[in-house]
């Protein structure tokens, strides 16, 4: 596997799009939490502290874990959409089957770009908790571990926008169609079959696919208004299906790719 | 009996209602230069695709070497199917890199074969700014890396000029002489005639024939005689050992016969011991186009 690893950072390292996307993410990752940041220093200071009592302390120890996981959750789609276009690049370039010509097992190709969906994830990850750590150090409050669940909450989210770009990619082939189709869905799809999942079917919107790894870092604001006035969905379910939903990603992907004609 | 190293068995693809291979089945022999032959849509890249492991047969199978691991027999094999397939973004260096590191061969070999398809000096330039006939040679360097004992090639030729298609079958031919085999699939039958000792020829999914260039074309040859008493001569030839059929055509007669069950000596006898002197006696080689056409029609 190192071996294949290391022939698609050859494919990736000279791809410039790859670098551009990659710096994007980082510099969103950053700049949503400073400006939220800053957005809560703000509305603190001209409220004179009375906002605080509703608003907690998000980035403070230990509920910074789950601010920073949540406003970085926002950023996901980046690397979700960059292994939409890794995947259908090598369709277009039609390199998916050259590949195999030269001699790769169609499964290690498969298993090698979920490598790389899993390596994109932790990198997020890493990030985050780097992030996390500055953010609250700077927010004046001592290191705690209470509450890093968040963080791998956030890696399960970031498993799930990159497995399912690369699953959405790998059954459409199509670059155009499989990025107009990732960002509908991300943006719009998901957010309207919740909503109509929840009024026509008893309330189960929260554990379709995406949705439901996006439900296990609830919005970390206000916590106290929105806990009296939402019931939240139960967080054990919403780990059960997102374990579930990573598994058919993993499983389809590799099924698509060993037994389609290339 | 010489060694096969490929043995292709009852090979059957269907794309819904539409058969693009019909139970095929044919042996390639060692060092052989195999051309598989048919029109457009024959069937052709199909078949290559199912022995590259691109696409799965619905029935059938195929033996390569002494078998072993699929995906290790295809590292052995030089293999350039329809389009040359790179990343445009790389350089002709960077993308063999790949290659190499996909077959497991050391990038020592790289600026030899670019060197022997004529690209050595465009070597990091990058792959989008070639032009087709440079894309071709990119290609067949690829399928040289490793030295291959086997080597696929669909339609090689494609977009070269006369001096790289000149290139390319001298290359191929050098490749045989070095104890390849070449598996060669084409549409152009000048080509195929030009390199192949073998040829297979494919029509709608089936194999019509297949076999030596020399047996595929023999049944194709045609006796041309020709003598004073034309009229006498067709009445006596239906009786001669190993006729087939005769025409006429202007002052001669063409004569189709088994060629391995009477030779023209002993035509030129039957027809003087039945009392017709032949003043014109020549044996028309089929070329393989009209063996095709007459094949295929």
């Amino acid at each position: 596997m190192m071996k294949n690893l290391s022939i698609e950072w050859l494919k990736l390292k000279s791809y410039r799009t790859f670098w551009w996307l990659m710096g994007l993410f980082i510099l969103c990752l950053i700049g949503s939490n400073y400006i939220t940041y800053q957005l809560k220093i703000a509305t603190s200071s001209q409220s004179h502290g009375t906002l605080d009592i509703l608003m907690g302390s998000p980035f403070e120890f230990p509920d910074v874990w789950q601010t920073v996981s949540y406003v970085s959750s926002y950023v996901l789609f980046l690397p979700g959409f960059l292994m939409v276009i890794l995947i259908t690049n090598e369709y277009n370039f039609r390199t998916h089957r050259q590949n195999i010509i030269d001699g790769m097992r169609r499964s290690a190709f498969a298993l090698t770009k979920i490598l790389v969906a899993v390596l994109l994830s932790v990198f997020a990850a890493v990030l985050v908790f780097a992030i996390t750590v500055l953010t609250g150090l700077i927010a004046g409050s001592s290191f705690s571990l209470t509450g890093s669940v968040y963080l791998l909450y956030f890696f399960l989210q970031a498993l799930t926008y990159t497995l399912g770009g690369l699953l959405l990619g790998t059954l459409l082939k199509k670059s155009g169609l499989s990025i107009a189709l990732y960002l509908i869905y991300i943006g719009f799809i998901k957010n309207l079959l919740a909503l109509l999942l929840d009024k026509y079917a008893g309330g189960i919107g929260s554990y379709t696919p995406v949705k439901s790894s996006d439900e296990l870092i609830p919005m970390p604001f206000f916590k106290a208004v929105t806990h009296s006035l939402i019931t939240p969905p139960d967080t054990t379910w919403l780990l059960i299906l997102t374990l579930i939903y990573l598994a058919g990603f993993y499983w389809l992907t590799l099924y698509r790719y060993k037994t389609q004609d290339l | 009996m010489s060694e096969n190293v490929l043995s292709i068995q009852q090979l059957s693809k269907s794309y819904g209602s539409l058969q693009a291979l019909s139970a095929v089945s044919f042996d390639v022999p060692k060092g052989s230069i195999y051309g598989i032959l048919g029109p457009n849509g024959s069937g052709k890249t199909t078949l290559l695709g199912i022995l590259t492991n691109v696409l799965h047969a619905d029935s059938g199978k195929f033996s390569l070497f002494d078998q072993g691991d699929a995906a290790d027999n295809r590292k052995q094999i030089g293999t350039l199917l329809e389009t040359p397939n790179f990343y445009p973004y790389l350089s002709a260096y960077k993308n063999l890199e790949i290659s190499a590191a996909i077959k497991g061969v050391s990038t020592m070999q790289i600026d030899p074969v670019l060197d022997r398809v004529g690209l050595l000096a465009r070597k990091n330039s990058k792959f989008s700014t070639f032009s087709l006939g440079m894309k071709q040679r990119l290609a067949i360097g690829a399928a040289l890396l490793g030295d291959p004992q086997m080597l696929i090639l669909d339609e090689p030729t494609n977009g070269l000029d006369p001096n790289g298609i000149a290139e390319i079958r001298n290359l191929i031919k050098g490749l045989a002489v070095e104890g390849r085999t070449v598996v060669m699939a084409s549409h152009l039958l000048d080509e195929v005639e030009k390199v192949c000792t073998h040829v297979a020829i494919i029509k709608n999914g089936k194999l019509l024939t297949s076999g030596s260039v020399s047996q595929v074309l023999a049944t194709g040859d045609v006796v041309a005689l020709g003598a004073a008493a034309l009229d006498k001569l067709m009445g006596i030839l239906g009786l001669m050992p190993g006729f087939v059929s005769y025409e006429k055509a202007d002052k001669q007669v063409l004569l189709r016969a088994d060629l391995s069950v009477v030779s023209l000596a002993d035509i030129n006898q039957y027809c003087f011991d039945h009392g017709v002197v032949l003043d014109h006696l020549v044996l028309q080689k089929a070329s393989l186009e009209a063996r095709f056409l007459e094949i295929t029609h």
